[in-house]
């Protein structure tokens, strides 16, 4: 029996690295079910999809997505979020990490880092 | 306000070329090519110098400006030929096929770019002024280089008559870039890469 692929909510302002990182994670045979381009968005999309894993970017506008994972805790203590930092975010990832993110990936992102990081936060 | 000395430029310079080598490997692995960044000089100066310098009059291309928050705050730019930003978007193969420079994926993967060449040059500067500066999301301006080289340049430089200018070589898959980078600092921020600067000249004048 094919076990049913997870699903995954992909946050990100930028266009091309919501893609791309579909591409990478669609191609580790993940599902991506849904994307947002800021942290409102992303509470709403995890309110109404309940993905099992969502990546979030740290610098967005709108809300950033160190306050998304905040928010997204509240709605579910369990929520598993890997964060998509740049380089020189560390500070920030730490945040991200206390506020109950599971992991972090760095930009640019290496496929088998993503697949790697993603499947740990599911453990 | 300028640094005047040839020993400060070169020690810039040597901090900008942190920041290309960081930039050229994280180029490297998003476009999945081979990248190779040089930086030949670095100047300190005046607005009205800087304009002359990043302006290519009567040629069309793009700049990827991104502002910077914290203690190094400013604005960062990437200038880019039409044709150059145009190799670029080819270099990242069948995820971009068919694109063009109006195409809004295109465009973002040129923010991208932009993110990754100006946040590493914000890093080697953080790190060796010792303050933090925070890249915010970027904007793509497409148009002719003396039109938003000029308006952004005046626009952003908050009080400073300063523009740092790094003059980048940059190299896809063997193919030569044609663009430059700047930063134009906030007063507050000048200052603090000024005093770095001053005391690592001292260090080098004591242990010359």
């Amino acid at each position: 029996m094919r076990l049913m692929a997870k699903r995954i909510l992909v946050v990100d302002d930028a266009a091309f690295m919501r893609m791309m990182l579909s591409d990478h994670l669609t191609k580790g045979g993940f599902e991506v079910v849904g994307q947002a381009e800021n942290g409102l968005v992303a509470i709403n999309k995890f309110k109404e999809l309940r993905p099992d894993v969502v990546t979030m970017d740290i610098t967005m506008p709108e809300m950033d997505g160190i306050l998304a994972v905040k928010e997204i805790r509240k709605i579910d203590p369990q929520a598993r979020i890997v964060m998509c930092s740049a380089m020189g975010q560390q500070h920030m990832v730490m945040e991200a990490i206390q506020a109950g993110a599971r992991d972090f990936i760095v930009k640019p992102f290496d496929p088998t880092r993503v697949v790697q990081a993603v499947t740990k936060a599911l453990v | 306000m300028t640094i005047a000395s040839s020993v400060q430029l070169d020690m810039l310079n040597e901090v900008g070329n942190i920041g290309a080598g960081n930039a050229a490997t994280s180029l490297s692995i998003l476009m999945d090519r081979k990248v190779i960044m040089h930086l030949p000089w670095t100047r300190v100066c005046s607005i009205e110098e800087g304009c002359s310098i990043l302006s290519r009059v009567g040629e069309v291309g793009i700049c990827v400006e991104v502002r910077v928050e914290g203690n190094l705050s400013g604005t960062m730019l990437l200038t880019l030929t039409e044709d150059s930003a145009a190799h670029i978007i080819s270099s990242f193969g069948t995820m971009l096929e068919g694109k063009t420079l109006v195409d809004d994926l295109a465009q973002s993967a040129l923010m991208e770019v932009g993110n990754i060449v100006t946040g590493s040059f914000i890093t080697a500067i953080s790190n060796f002024v010792g303050e933090t500066g925070m890249s915010t999301p970027p904007i793509l301006l497409y148009d002719y280089f003396d039109a938003f080289i000029c308006n952004t340049v005046i626009a952003r430089t908050e009080g400073s008559d300063v523009v740092l200018v790094f003059k980048t070589e940059l190299e896809v898959d063997g193919k030569a870039i044609f663009g430059d980078l700047a930063f134009l600092p906030s007063p507050e921020a000048f200052r603090a890469i000024t005093k770095k600067l001053d005391v690592a000249e001292g260090m080098v004048e004591v242990n010359g």
